[in-house]
């Protein structure tokens, strides 16, 4: 029942589907910063996913370039995730020491 | 159905079942280690489309790298993950309205289109494609990424060193 | 190979009718009885042996004849003992730590080079997949470490992290070197390179002088990656009763025992593989070597061969396990500030700074080692 499946594109578009909206559930129901930036993961993870799967559909047509330019996207993706990462984390540790919280609903004195 | 096939179910089904438990769980660190099964799901998949160097890419800086770091954060910040840490019921109504709509209206486009045959089997030596594309049509932005990591790594030094402007005030104690 | 090609290819190997995620199940079972667990208990009672002769004492000698079945005897007693965990120990996380570090050990073995025809999966990213299945032993050490609820456990996971993730950046950018050198990521490849081929082609530790330093700064990055003295900061005895690892028993402290080894025979073939040559030896080329036996009118010469590679390999890295376990018994274990300092302060620059050297070398050089330069430099004179 699964036989060829690896070969059509559907399931790869069907997982970064599901990633994209558990991701998006998890930025909007999380109460917690570092929650929160998991969700943004997913939703990175999820565009990855479709550059890779989108470029492994036209790769060497001729359609297509001869640079690998779906994967050299996502590979920015993640060095890109990397640094949101620590920035990112760096910010959780500082507000969570000055208010021991890190509900980012709660973080909003430099709300104007 | 071959093996790869399988490997492909298995990629898909480890990373539905782990991103749910990433979006549901109330457990901040059980988030965290489904997070590392999704990410693990997310490089099966890069194997099986072909990108051999993006798989090992992922691995080594997601998932020894970000997922680390999470795990530090989630543990320093001590009482975090003793606190249930969803939304209630009565916040979560229209997140789960908008996340169901979105999914199936995506689902729908999904079936409803034929998308055609992939050309995963011509097994090609990624890596040196890659290192072609990053330091030819690709270097500029591969420049602007590592100003932007350098600039990003500072910035998260800075932000993250405990209190280096107050040590002046109270002679070098803290 | 690439990863999608070798996964493709199993299905020749499956026997019809298995359905595939036994097929899984059974060769990783396969995996830990018949390859992993004779390795590291034959490691532990080698282990024994040589601390006992350093400090003068006989070792283990009463199982078997020199004590040789004393692993076994380990191995039956770890199965059998009572599995105990702490009273608020987070049961699912405590179950998967072990895992994830064996996982992470032993799945670094499919690209490892036994011989020209022994390996696992001669993937073209090789060395890159060995680094990055390496890469999941911090985790399992870190979750390991809290999922055990207790101080000392959680102290030294975090510091067994920090330590592996610090020290994943020279390790990386010292066989980056090598892959500049070689232009290659294969481990067939990279070994094949070294070949003696009478031009003067050599293993890659002497093919120049950055490379010669880069194996230095790879064998102390690899020493820390494993968490082996002087850096076994994470189950510092004497301050951590037994670090991340404290709260195991039974089986699942010896799968962490077993990935600990594991981890170092997989760094030592890797450092044997990629700078000391592999297979290859010095003036000879085994693939020349012809006895002309031959069994039922076959040449029994492929397998000769391969049984001298094997043999070559694993000498050269056993010799790097035995200074490994020399180390453990001739240093003092360094301080947390000073494991930082000596990653971030020296060996990253120093490798940085080789990776440049050599990249220069080949660029000035066109890729000559050091060796053809002076026997070009004798021949011209």
């Amino acid at each position: 029942m699964f036989a060829g499946i690896a070969h059509n594109l559907t399931i790869y578009l069907a997982m970064s589907t599901v990633f994209f909206v558990f991701g998006l559930f998890t930025i909007l129901t999380r109460r917690n910063a570092v929650g929160v930036f998991m969700g943004v993961e997913l939703v990175l993870n999820a565009a990855a996913i479709n550059f890779v799967a989108f470029y492994a559909l036209k790769a060497d047509s001729a359609q297509s370039s001869p640079w690998l330019d779906g994967q050299i996207f996502s590979l920015f993706i993640i060095v890109l995730a990397a640094i949101e990462a620590a920035v990112a984390l760096a910010i959780v540790l500082r507000v969570f020491g000055a208010k021991k919280n890190i509900d980012p609903d709660q973080v909003m004195e430099l709300r104007g | 159905m071959s093996f790869l096939d399988f490997f492909v179910v298995f990629c898909f089904l480890g990373g539905v079942v782990c991103s749910a438990v990433v979006a549901l769980h109330p457990n901040i660190l059980y988030a965290a280690v489904a997070l590392i099964g999704s990410l693990l799901a997310v490089a099966g998949v890069y194997a099986s489309l072909g990108a051999d160097f993006l798989a090992a890419a992922q691995l080594i800086i997601y998932v020894g790298g970000v997922i680390v770091v999470i795990l530090f954060a989630v543990m320093m910040s001590e009482s975090i993950y003793k606190r249930r840490f969803l939304d209630g019921v009565k916040k979560m109504f229209l997140p789960t309205i908008l996340s169901i709509a979105l999914m199936l209206g995506m689902f729908k486009l999904l079936v409803s289109t034929n998308w055609g045959e992939l050309r995963i089997p011509n097994y090609e030596n990624t890596t040196i494609r890659i290192g072609q594309a990053l330091t030819g049509p690709y270097a500029l932005i591969f420049e602007y990424v590592a100003i932007v990591l350098l600039f990003g790594l500072i910035g998260a030094i800075v932000v993250a060193r405990p209190n280096i402007l107050k040590k002046d005030q109270d002679g070098g104690n803290s | 190979m690439s990863l999608a090609e070798f996964l493709s290819g199993l299905n020749d190997f499956i026997p019809p009718n298995v359905p595939f995620f036994v097929f899984s199940i059974a060769a990783a079972v396969i995996v830990i009885l018949g390859f992993a667990m004779p390795i590291g208990g034959i490691c532990t009672y080698i282990e024994r042996k040589v601390a006992a002769d350093f400090q003068e004492r006989i070792g283990p000698n009463r199982v078997g004849p020199f004590g040789i079945l004393q692993f076994f005897a380990d191995g039956i007693k770890m199965f059998l003992k009572e599995d105990t965990a702490t009273k608020n120990a987070d049961m699912f996380i405590y179950n998967l730590a072990p895992g994830l570090v064996t996982a992470g050990a032993l799945g670094a073995f499919a690209a490892i080079p036994f011989s020209k025809y022994v390996i696992g999966a001669d993937l073209d990213i090789g060395i890159f997949y060995v680094m990055a299945l390496a890469s999941l032993v911090s985790l399992g050490i870190l979750l390991g470490a809290w999922s055990s609820e207790n101080k000392w456990s959680l102290l030294g996971g975090m510091r067994g992290a920090a330590q592996i993730v610090s020290y994943e950046i020279p390790l990386g950018i010292a066989l980056l070197s090598v892959v500049v050198v070689s232009g290659q990521m294969s481990m067939i490849k990279i070994v094949d390179g070294q070949a003696w081929l009478g031009s003067g082609s050599f293993w890659y530790i002497f093919h120049n002088p950055f490379l010669f330093l880069n194996f230095f700064v790879y064998f102390v990055a690899a020493l820390a990656e494993c968490n082996r003295t002087p850096f076994d900061l994470p189950e510092a005895e004497s301050e951590l009763v037994s670090g991340f690892n404290t709260e195991f028993s039974g089986m699942r402290f010896g799968l962490y025992a077993l990935a600990e080894f594991a981890d170092v025979i997989m760094f030592a073939c890797v450092a044997a593989a990629i700078f000391l040559g592999g297979w290859h030896l010095p003036f000879v080329n085994i693939e020349n070597i012809h006895l002309g036996w031959s069994l039922a009118g076959k040449s029994l010469d492929p397998l000769i061969q391969t049984l001298f590679m094997i043999l070559i390999f694993l000498g050269k890295a056993s010799v790097i396990v035995f200074v490994v376990m020399w180390l453990r018994w001739t240093l003092p274990r360094l301080r947390v500030d000073q494991l930082m300092d000596l990653c971030w302060k020296y060996l990253i620059p120093i490798a940085f700074f080789n990776l440049v050297g050599a990249s220069l070398w080949v660029w000035i050089f066109k890729g000559q080692s050091m060796i053809e330069l002076i026997s070009g430099m004798m021949g011209a004179g």
